[in-house]
């Protein structure tokens, strides 16, 4: 194991259901603050399933799961979703934002689950960089695609998250927007020593990131 | 989350609208009939007060007697008891009025019926008076009758007519005064329309040429229940023998609680289909929209939001709607009950339709909370990959 790694994988596998077969086999992952590692692999490789198994959104089948070295295993549901609130930021393939609350709302939803009070100074900084000053009032249909993924952004970023984890981030975006919000993400990573996980099939993309992971 | 409950209800219109209207309709339904479970409870209520409280009825049963007391007598006996039982040293004035007792002549065992009262005769709640008038005082010394209705239909068709007439009770000729006609609510349960009524002297004079065989007692005071208990009690102990049924308010109060068991009983179960039905309907609604929302408990689940979490907001929706839904569902109620008072010029007391407000909020807020337990709990036992990718 290595001492350092932020975030320590060790033989994870997981498999639905006990008729089904194997999603992911004996994965391995030494993970470090300040870097970036995009996973890359064929639709149904398990990507996605690994990248919720470290965000605690999913349990694995078997194997062991150490993040900032607290088994992540161990913790139950109420504890995962402390662990959730106060290290991981999500950018979902899909914008997914709640459609009955404003901008604003949708953007401190984080906030909603922790007794911290919100940095106004960072909300108006992240605001500024994703250029959504001024929507905050309004609600997600009002918006186009490209700025309800750049809310679904700034909500991610919000609570200042060590890791980030992004499921197909840039889908639903040209490429030029793609290459620009990558670049911020992987900025913030480099700015606040944190990490940044994502699950891609757009290769060009991938390569941006420090190290690459290919599932079979 | 409150205001997040809010404004989910508020986004979904045609799901909220249907989801309020089936527990308006539930809500308004039990209202009503928690109302009118409270008008019925306070009306027989007001009947036992009237009609029970201060009274007693006390039948004699020569079959099962070893002693052949003339009731008379024995009605002397209790007068005597409650004046030695009376505390002279503030007045003794009888807490009774004896005249306004009186006897009742069987009907089944007697081709001519008589019961005797006193002035207070005018004011009981067992009669009201058809034609003529309630004997009085000045009667005394009179052989006046006032005649039930049934008694007088039996001789004529026209039985005002009968006003000045005389009849011959026993061997007796006695003058009608008035025609009564029994108040609906008996509660003692006794016919009285086919009998006749005098004067508690007349019947004191005449008490020779009368069998007696039951005795009604009512008290002056209506706010002395003790003392009608003390010679209810007194008639028990040492007059009855076992020969005597005593029909008091403990005995009103059994036929009472035996009718409204079944009435209550039949609201309970129409109270419960209709909100049974209605809190399907809303759960089934519920849970279609937990459907069309997993990925919004998937991006909270992600902001870090725990079971607790979406329980609470589950429940503190279903909760809102109930809120939403009950005030409107009571509203309505009260207006349809004040309606129907109005259209049938009913009287109501007002307490009754007041009082049904607490159990309902209290059953709204039940099922507010606990429909909206299920689909949270239902939710978090879901996939977590159903959040994200519903096609899986």
């Amino acid at each position: 194991m290595n001492k350092h790694a932020f975030i320590t994988i060790q033989e994870i596998s997981k498999r639905y259901t006990k008729t089904s077969s194997q999603v992911l086999e004996n994965i391995n992952l030494n993970l470090n603050l300040g870097t970036s590692l995009s996973i890359l692999g064929k639709s149904g490789c398990g990507k996605s399933t690994l990248l919720y198994i470290i965000g605690l959104l999913d349990k694995p089948t078997g194997g062991q799961y150490r993040l900032n070295n607290i088994d992540m295993l161990a913790l139950n549901r109420s504890q995962q979703a402390k662990m959730r609130n106060q290290y991981f930021g999500f950018i979902f393939q899909e914008h997914r934002l709640i459609p009955y609350l404003s901008i604003l709302d949708n953007v401190r939803l984080p906030f909603y689950y922790r007794q911290e009070k919100i940095v106004l100074t960072w909300e108006k900084y992240v605001f500024n960089k994703l250029e959504i000053v001024g929507l905050e009032k309004r609600c997600p249909h009002e918006l186009s695609v490209g700025q309800q993924q750049r809310v679904a952004i700034a909500r991610s970023l919000i609570s200042r998250p060590t890791v980030i984890l992004a499921d197909e981030p840039t889908a639903s975006l040209d490429e030029g927007l793609a290459a620009i919000y990558m670049n911020m993400l992987l900025e913030y990573v480099e700015e606040r020593q944190a990490l940044y996980i994502m699950v891609t099939h757009d290769k060009a993309l991938a390569m941006q990131a420090q190290h690459q992971f290919y599932l079979k | 989350m409150m205001k997040q409950a809010f404004l989910n209800i508020k986004s979904q219109k045609l799901m909220s609208a249907i989801m309020m209207t089936s527990i308006i309709a539930g809500v308004t339904s039990i209202y009503i009939l928690f109302s009118i479970k409270n008008i019925l409870a306070l009306q027989l209520k007001q009947q036992l007060i009237e009609l029970g409280e201060n009274n007693f009825l006390a039948t004699f049963i020569p079959e099962a007697s070893q002693i052949n007391l003339h009731p008379i007598f024995q009605y002397e006996k209790v007068k005597k008891f409650i004046h030695d039982q009376s505390d002279k040293t503030q007045g003794s004035i009888l807490p009774f009025s004896l005249l306004g007792s009186g006897l009742l002549y069987d009907t089944q065992k007697y081709p001519s019926v008589l019961m005797a009262f006193g002035h207070n005769l005018e004011h009981s709640p067992l009669i009201h008076i058809l034609y003529g008038r309630v004997f009085n005082e000045l009667d005394a010394s009179d052989k006046v009758v006032i005649l039930g209705k049934g008694l007088a239909s039996a001789i004529t068709q026209t039985p005002q007519d009968l006003l000045g007439t005389h009849i011959q009770f026993e061997d007796q000729l006695l003058k009608i005064v008035g025609i009564y006609e029994l108040n609906t609510a008996n509660l003692f349960d006794e016919n009285l329309d086919h009998a006749g009524i005098i004067s508690y002297p007349l019947a004191l004079r005449l008490s020779d040429h009368f069998h007696i065989d039951h005795l009604y007692v009512t008290n002056a005071k209506p706010d002395k229940k003790t003392q009608i208990n003390r010679v209810t009690n007194f008639y028990r102990q040492h007059i009855a023998l076992g020969s005597f049924h005593i029909k008091d308010a403990d005995f009103i109060l059994s036929r009472i609680k035996a009718q409204f068991v079944q009435i209550e009983l039949i609201l309970k179960w129409i109270c419960f289909i209709s909100l049974g039905v209605g809190s399907i309907l809303f759960s089934q609604l519920f849970l279609l929209s937990l459907d069309k929302r997993q990925f919004e408990i998937g991006i909270r689940l992600a902001c870090g939001a725990g079971p607790k979490d979406i329980l609470i907001q589950f429940i503190l929706e279903s909760c809102v709607y109930y809120l939403i839904g009950g005030i409107i569902g009571i509203i309505l109620g009260v207006f349809l009950m004040l309606g129907w008072q109005l259209l049938h010029q009913s009287i109501w007391p007002m307490m009754a339709l007041v009082s049904a407000v607490i159990p309902v909020i209290l059953v709204t807020v039940v099922l507010g909370v606990v429909l909206g337990f299920i689909p949270g709990l239902r939710s978090l036992r879901l996939h977590p990959m159903v959040f994200f990718k519903p096609s899986l």
